[in-house]
This record gives C-alpha cells, structure tokens and sequence, in this order.
C-alpha cells in the first residue's frame, strides 16, 4: 500500500516534535517532579540540585522573591496607598508562598535584600502572631526578617548576626534574635543570648518600640539565673519589666528565687508577688517562702502584699516572639502546691503570732482550704 | 461591698466624664424582672468581686471559668486576691453562702501592647481575662461565645448588655444593691474604636457593668457573647470584641482545668483528616540543601482552625545522625523533628509524633512539608513515606 508523501512528512514533523519535547524535558535539572497518582491532594517532592551550583529554578527562584519585594515597594507607595488590611493580607500571602520555596536560596537571598538597604514603611505595628510569627510589620525590612522563619536554620541564623552588630532598629533587632532561639541549627548559646540581651537592655533610645518591648520575652526563653538577673536589673519601663518578670517566674521559679537572693534592690512589693509565685510543694522553695516571712526585715505592708497574692497562680499570656505562649500552671501541681501552703499557713497561724497580718492570715487560710476541699 | 471602691472601673469608664442631660434616644440600664433571673441568658451573668472594685462577668467556655474585664481585676499594685464569683445576684445585699472563690485568671497581653497602651485607647483592645475556678460556676452548660462577634456587634442585629451597674452612667445616680440589669435589647451597630475594640453611641450602662456579656442573637440561634463590657462615657459604650484571639487564652488555662469537667464547648466543631505521603524518594546525600516532600491539606470547614498535629513518618538509613528534619505549615509555621541525634542507627520511624504545640491556633490550608537533609556523605536515606493527622474546628481549643 502506497503512503501519500503529505502523510510521510506529517508524521515525520510529529516524531521530531516528541523527540525535541523528551530532549528538552530531560535536558533541564529535575527539580519538580509530577505528582504520582497515589498520592493524595497535590503531594509533591521538590529535590535540590543535584549540583550544589544553583540550578535554573534557584536562580529564578531568587529573582522571584527579588521580583516580590520590588513589587510590594512600589506598592506601599502606590496612589490610592492600599490599607492596612490589604497590607495585613498581602505580606501574610507573600510569606506563605516564600515558605514554599527551597530554604537555603530564601535564606541567602534575604540576606542579600537585607543588605541592598531597601526598605518601605508599611504604617502597620510591631505585632507578634501565633506561635511567634508576626502578624504586623512596621517596614518590609522586618518583614523579610520574618520570613526567616521558614528559612535555611543556619544561614538565617548567618544572616541574623550580621544584622544584629549593626542594625540601629529595635525592631530589626528583635526579629533577627529569634533566629538564634529556635531549636535546632543556628540555635545560639546561652553566653551570646545574654549578651545580646544586655546590650539590648542597655539601649535607651530604642525602649519605647513594640519590638523592644517583645525581646524582652528573651529573659523566659533563656531561663536563666542570669537572664533574671538582667531583668531585675533593668531600670525601664516598670510595667514591661514586671509583666515580663512574672513570665520568668512563672517558669522558673528556682532560677527566680536564686536572682531574688542575690539581688538586694528589689521593690518591695514586686519582690513579694514574684516570692508568691514560688511552688510550695518543693521544699526548698517552701523554707524560701517561711524565711521570707519571718526575715525581721519585712514590713507588715510587704507581708500583706505577699499574703493576699500567695501561692499566685494567676498570669499573662498571648503571643510570643521567642517561647512558646505562656501556659505555666497546670491543675495537679497548683493543688499540690495548695496543700502545702496550707499546711505551712496552720503553722504560722499557729505559732507565734507574726505582727500586723492577723487578718490577711486568716483570709488566706480561708481561700486555701476551699481550693484544698475543691481538689480533693 | 456595695459601694463601688476606688478602682480602675472609674478611670476607665468615666476617663472624662461630663454628666449630661438624659436624652430620650439613650438607651438606660433597667434592672431585669426577678422572675426570669435563671432564664437564658441572664443566668450566665454573675457579680465579680476583688478587694478593691466590683464588676460583671459571666460563666463561658466552660462551666468553671468567667470571663471580665482586665482593669476589674488587675489593680494598679497588679496582681492581688484572685477575685469572687457570685452567680446571679439580684438582690440588695449579696449571699456570702453562694460565693464561689476564683483560683486565678489569666490575662490576654502583649509587651508591644503595653507600650502603645499607655495614655492611649488601645487599652481597651486587650481589656479581658479569663478567670478560672475548681467549682462549677453555674449549674448547667455555660454562655456560648460568638467568634464572630465583631462583625455581629457591628451590624443591625439585636443587642443586649447584662450585668451589675452600681452607678447609672447618663445620671450619675448609684444603684441599690447587686441588682442585675439589663441594657437593650437594642439594633445601634458599633463602630471601630481602637485596637479590635468597638464603641456605640447612644447606649449607656455604668461602672460595675464592666467586664459583662455584650450579647448577639443570630437568626435561628439564642443569644451568645459578642463581646464584653469594657468602657465608655455617658452615652457611650465601649467592647472588647470576641474572637479567635480568645484561643490563646483559652489554651493557656486549659491545664489548669479538672478533667472531668462535664461540658463541652459550645457552638465549636472538629473534623479530623489524613494527608498521607506515600511516594518513596532517596534523600540526595552529603549535601547542605533540603529536600522538601509536600502535601496540599484542605477539606476543613470555613474558619477551621489547628487544634492537632501528628506526623508518623519511616526514613530508611543505616546512619540516622545523619539527618536533620523538619515540619513546615503553611505560612513558615515550623517545628523540629530530628537533629542529627542517633548516630549511627538505623532508620527513623516515628509513630504519632504529637506537633500540635508548633501549630496550633492556626489556618491548616495549603502546603505542608516535611523537609530533610543530609549533610553527611555515605549513608543513603531514603524518605518511604509520611502521614500527617490534621484536626481543625471553629476554635483552636478543644473540649477541655
């Protein structure tokens, strides 16, 4: 049977089609592959190279975010200038695609924004979000600081550092600390933590920023004696001082009571809501707590304050740049530590009277044993 | 405690109050009819007493915890006595047999809050605590709150404040007792105020009303909590709305509540899904970069939020300390899962690995992945397959 010579040409334009579109496929580095059929949803596997030269999808990748971040500049500054709820759900969209991308090249490519110097305001406040990303960036260099997050650990941490010998925004400067507490790789020690935290603390002109004020959530996350000891220290703002103080105490009580000893300056009164904080279900907090109370020294005014508070199981919580949101208590040990405490306030109301308390004594008796016979 | 003491109440309610004359499109507190004092929904409503103030709470989320405003409780010498509960008074004089002694409350704060807050109205966007007890508050199921109540408050739905007015706000009169009253029901939408908060003009209560329910009724349902109480001037009323921020709170005082517990959170509902990986791949080896093996996870209703994360995974190797592995949520959320511990055993099989901690509270749409690498030469890993459990609901915090 004769083939018409059209038939001859069309089917030899056809195979040099698929042979060029199998060249080309195999030709490019296989960094996506298909999803297999099995796999549920869009289940995918992105490879690196297998070069560690940045492969064609690096190097567009880069220029992707390069691309974003000249885009979301001129933006900001776009007439009719978008709200701060357009702002708000841009950058959280932005950040979510960037988290999909290879975490070295996001790292590195970052770093390289950072410093290019370019940077935008955005209107919006310094605000923590869940699990310590933000929710509000005051300007897209905080922004990019944010999105380390989801980055290489050890080249975020890299690129962290640099910024933080030499950044003048608070701001900045708590964002990029937050590289170094994650566990894991780039999680810094706790000698360079403290370090960073008493330059931190020793910087007037920056204490009246939102970021400012979140590092100070650093003193829980060290856990320290001598975070604590910083913080009792810290002659700033006594409402961030206290709030974060009780944080620290909340959790690390022993360490808490270790600084209070060796730290004779305490206000009075902040000193006896942290000595309530103390768990009386461990002894030796407990002798800590009947010394502080009977240490000849202490005014029936500050006895009083400690009274009404003790064991004080009340707290702040929220979101938190470094740890975790605070959740310090749990039912079990605030009744055990209950049981104690009324064991200790019989003793004291029996023994001796302790002058000018009387009335908070028994006022505390009284709470304690309903907590007691509400747990038993 | 009758007489309202010197307390935040009056700061924060009467920061610059001019008495002025009433006005006939105000709408008053009125105290509520004795009879229907156990009926819906003043019966979630109760007097919230500390050594300095007196206020309004009400019994939501759960049967042992109330909720109020911050400055009822939180005095200016900061943390005291945890404040007294006492379930739908209405009378002159309160029964002490009936109190019901709080163990403690947690306060919803931030730092960055506290500088912008001060001298300025955005107190009133974090104006809220959550106060909890080792006693039922209330016989029977608590208030349902209304995650969606800034948007109701502000629309031109039914409205109602209840509580315990001590001073009736436009008039500057004090109010007998520990009476409870009620402001509305009423159509006024609220305004954006400042930080979430929301205000309304021309509806009054008084201080010892703060910290109480600012109802919402939706069609088809009963009242549920909107808001609460937090502020205003005569002829003003200011609101901390109730949303998803509430789930911090809420999974803050969660430890500290009994586990038998007998009821469940109301209006909130789960789902639990799979997201299986099942396609074997070798880990590339002795290589600074990852590897990132994703799953799309979707399938939850609107508004879902993580309430639990778990991840059984099988990485073959004969050298484990090799590798380092990661989770990633959408939106950057990450969590560790492996750091080079084990040295020189083979494989990496975990089974239910509990990760809600790194995700919780948060939208679980879009692409997660489990991302690893191998920075030592030698070893072949090879990931055989993973499997993400996602439950997600209308409140991140789940029956306590």
């Amino acid at each position: 049977m004769k083939v018409p010579s059209s038939l001859w040409s069309w089917a030899l334009l056809a195979a040099a089609i698929f042979i060029a579109a199998r060249y080309l496929s195999s030709s490019g580095p296989a960094v996506q592959k298909s999803e297999p059929s099995r796999v549920p949803l869009d289940g995918n596997f992105v490879s690196p190279a297998r070069s560690e030269q940045p492969s064609l999808a690096t190097r567009t990748a880069g220029k992707m975010i390069e691309a974003d971040l000249k885009e979301l500049l001129l933006w900001l500054i776009t007439e009719p200038k978008p709200s701060q709820d357009e702002i708000h759900a841009r950058l959280l969209a932005t950040r979510s695609t960037w988290s999909e991308m290879d975490p070295n090249l996001l790292a590195q490519t970052i770093g390289r924004l950072l410093e290019s110097g370019r940077d935008g305001a955005t209107g919006m406040k310094f605000k923590v979000g869940p699990h310590g990303l933000l929710d509000g960036w005051p300007s897209l260099r905080v922004f990019l600081l944010d999105a380390l997050a989801a980055a290489d650990p050890e080249t975020s941490a890299a690129v962290a550092k640099e910024l933080l010998d030499h950044t003048t925004s608070p701001d900045e400067y708590a964002v990029a600390l937050r590289a170094l507490t994650r566990e894991g790789p780039g999680e810094a020690g706790e000698g360079e933590l403290l370090d960073r935290f008493r330059f931190l603390l020793g910087k007037q002109e920056w204490q009246a920023s939102g970021g400012f004020a979140e590092t100070l959530d650093l003193a829980r996350t060290i856990g320290t004696t001598d975070a604590a000891g910083q913080l009792l220290r810290w002659d700033g703002n006594p409402a961030l001082k206290s709030m974060a103080l009780h944080e620290f105490a909340a959790e690390h009580p022993v360490e808490m009571l270790e600084s209070l000893r060796s730290e004779a300056t305490v206000d009075p009164v902040l000193r006896a809501h942290l000595m309530a904080r103390l768990e009386p279900e461990n002894p030796d907090q407990l002798a800590a707590i009947n010394q502080y109370l009977h240490d000849p020294e202490r005014t029936p005014e500050d006895a009083s304050v400690f009274l009404k508070s003790f064991p004080l199981r009340s707290a702040t919580t929220g979101h938190r740049l470094y740890a975790a949101s605070p959740a310090p208590y749990q039912l079990e040990k605030i009744a055990a530590g209950d049981r104690a405490a009324l064991t200790l306030v019989n003793e004291w109301i029996a023994s001796p009277p302790l002058p000018g308390i009387q009335p908070e004594l028994s006022a505390l008796q009284n709470r304690l044993t309903q907590w007691v016979e509400q747990t038993q | 405690m009758k007489n309202l003491r010197t307390s935040a109440i009056c700061s924060l309610l009467f920061a610059s109050a001019v008495f002025a004359k009433p006005d006939s499109k105000t709408i008053f507190p009125v105290k509520i009819d004795p009879a229907v004092v156990d009926d819906l929904p003043y019966r979630y409503n109760g007097v919230v007493l500390t050594q300095d103030a007196r206020g309004s709470g009400f019994c939501a989320w759960n049967q042992r915890t109330f909720f109020t405003a911050a400055h009822v409780v939180y005095g200016e010498l900061g943390w005291g006595t945890a404040p007294i509960w006492n379930p739908t008074a209405n009378s002159t004089v309160l029964d002490p047999s009936r109190e019901i002694q709080s163990r403690g409350y947690y306060r919803f704060n931030s730092y960055a809050e506290i500088v912008d807050a001060q001298g300025s109205p955005a107190a009133f966007g974090k104006d809220v605590v959550l106060a909890f007890a080792f006693k039922d508050l209330i016989p029977g199921p608590p208030a349902d709150l209304n995650f969606t109540g800034g948007t109701d408050l502000r629309g031109s739905g039914s409205k109602l404040i209840t509580g315990y007015p001590a001073i009736e706000a436009y008039t500057n009169t004090e109010t007998d007792g520990y009476f409870m009253h009620q402001t509305g029901p009423f159509n006024i939408p609220f305004s954006p105020h400042s930080d979430g908060s929301l205000i309304a003009l021309a509806v009054t209560t008084g201080p010892g009303n703060s910290g109480g329910p600012v109802w919402t009724k939706n069609a088809g349902k009963g009242w549920s909590v909107g808001g609460i109480l937090v502020g205003g001037l005569p002829s003003e009323t200011v609101v901390y709305t109730i949303s998803r921020d509430l789930d911090a709170l809420t999974r803050s005082v969660q430890p500290v509540l009994l586990k038998e517990t007998p009821f469940p959170v109301h209006g909130v509902s789960f789902s639990n899904l799979f997201f299986p990986y099942t396609q074997s791949q070798t880990i590339p080896d002795g290589t600074e970069n990852w590897s990132n093996f994703l799953v799309g996870v979707r399938g939850f209703g609107e508004g879902a939020l993580i309430t639990s994360v778990k991840l059984s995974l099988t990485i073959k190797t004969t050298h484990v300390g090799d590798l380092q592995v990661y989770l990633i949520g959408p939106g950057g959320y990450t969590a560790l899962i492996h750091n080079e511990e084990g040295a020189g055993d083979n494989d990496l099989i975990l089974r239910n690995m509990d990760l809600t901690a790194s995700f919780v509270g948060i939208d679980p749409y879009g692409k997660w992945a489990v991302r690893v690498r191998d920075r030592l030469k030698g070893d072949i890993a090879t990931l055989v397959s993973y499997r993400l459990e996602v439950a997600a609901g209308t409140s991140a915090v789940p029956v306590p």
